[in-house]
């Protein structure tokens, strides 16, 4: 009874919000039950991530999903720190760490060997420099993520470089940017950089991808 | 206005505007497929959600019923955290457990804003905190070896500060 007043006052303060404990207790559950299929009940059905986390205290009861989706939101240094929080939250940032690199690693990579071929067939490559910046650069937490990417950054420099000679000739000319042997060094030191970042690939099949790119741009390399 | 009939995991009813309801993409789905309109007397219930949250939940849709719906393309938005309305900061003035079960409901009932929001707001607590001080805050316990964190303190090396 105490339990009913309480409710309707409380209630009563938001007038969008009325309790009707007495209502027929016909539920969707049954209309469910007798008209939709198994499909249909398992959709309806309850979370099956929601319910694993009974006890509805503590971060950590969160479900994957959503700890990542915090944690996706945290700049660099933070991220740094929640790694060390526990081994849930590192197992976590790990997966964060993948979702954002897995997949970006391997454009970069690709975008590399796209290098070594255009340098190959002494194509322009004014657009692949264009190509890195956007596809990398642009983004505020790759950009300031692994020391890898300040190389790179030079790398598409060097290759701007290449296409407009008379460009700060003197400045590169003493930088030594104009050999091939030198564009080869230091793609082969920045994949040997991305294999070293393995371990923070937890999940096999974006290792096996990134180990893979790696080795195709040693043989790429080797080729040249 | 159309009202829908919402049933908490312990057995409240709330009745509330079709138009707050929809805030729910979960309440909104079940609602066109299962051809409810309002003269049904059909109840919808929510067997993950209990009264307490459910209440808040319904504050919050109504408050944010007329919002515009949120972008698709989550992926190229800039993430913020900065950006959460002096509304929605003191709706969330709230203890841990009751944020937690939010998240969990938005999730559940699938409501994007709110679930944006809620996210942000557990963010900002573990920003620019040390790593002490955010266990201090979400009372988590350090099951790292001495070993272990000196392995992740090398691995974070790798980690350019901007």
């Amino acid at each position: 009874m105490w339990h009913r007043v309480a409710l309707v006052a409380e209630l009563k303060m938001d007038s969008a919000i009325v309790p009707l404990r007495n209502l027929r207790k016909t539920t969707l559950k049954r209309k469910i039950n007798s008209t939709c299929g198994t499909k249909a009940k398992k959709k309806y059905s309850s979370s099956n991530i929601y319910q694993k986390h009974e006890s509805k205290t503590g971060i950590n009861k969160l479900p994957t999903e959503i700890i990542t989706r915090i944690f996706e939101l945290l700049p660099l240094r933070s991220r740094k720190n929640a790694r060390l929080v526990c081994k849930y939250w590192y197992s976590n940032l790990s997966l964060v760490y993948e979702n954002l690199l897995g997949a970006k690693l391997s454009v970069l990579i690709d975008a590399l060997a796209d290098l070594l071929q255009k340098k190959k067939k002494n194509e322009n490559l004014v657009n692949l420099e264009i190509h890195i910046r956007q596809k990398w650069l642009s983004n505020y937490i790759l950009s300031s993520f692994f020391t890898l990417f300040p190389k790179i950054k030079n790398l598409a420099i060097f290759c701007h470089s290449l296409d407009n000679p008379m460009q700060n000739e003197e400045e590169l000319q003493s930088k030594d940017v104009f050999t091939l042997p030198c564009i080869l060094n230091k793609i082969i030191t920045s994949a040997a950089e991305i294999e070293k970042l393995k371990f923070f690939w937890h999940d096999h099949r974006h290792r096996a991808n990134i180990c893979e790119s790696v080795i195709s741009i040693k043989n790429l390399t080797r080729h040249v | 206005m159309p009202k829908i009939r919402l049933q908490s995991c312990d057995n409240d009813i709330f009745e509330v505007d079709y138009d707050v309801a929809k805030c729910s993409t979960t309440i909104k789905t079940m609602v066109d497929d299962l051809g409810l309109d309002d003269n049904d007397d059909e109840i919808v219930p929510l067997p993950n959600v209990n009264s307490a949250i459910l209440r808040k939940v319904i504050q919050w849709a109504t408050q944010h019923k007329d919002d515009p719906p949120p972008p698709e393309d989550e992926d190229n938005r800039e993430k913020r955290t900065d950006d959460i309305s002096s509304w929605d900061s003191d709706f969330l003035k709230v203890d841990q457990g009751t944020l937690f079960e939010l998240i969990l409901a938005a999730n559940y009932l699938d409501i994007k804003g709110l679930l944006d929001v809620t996210c942000k707001t557990v963010a900002n607590m573990i920003k620019g905190k040390t790593p002490e001080e955010i266990r201090k805050t979400f009372n988590i316990k350090n099951d790292f070896t001495t070993e272990e964190e000196e392995q992740i303190r090398r691995e974070n090396e790798w980690c350019e500060d901007k």
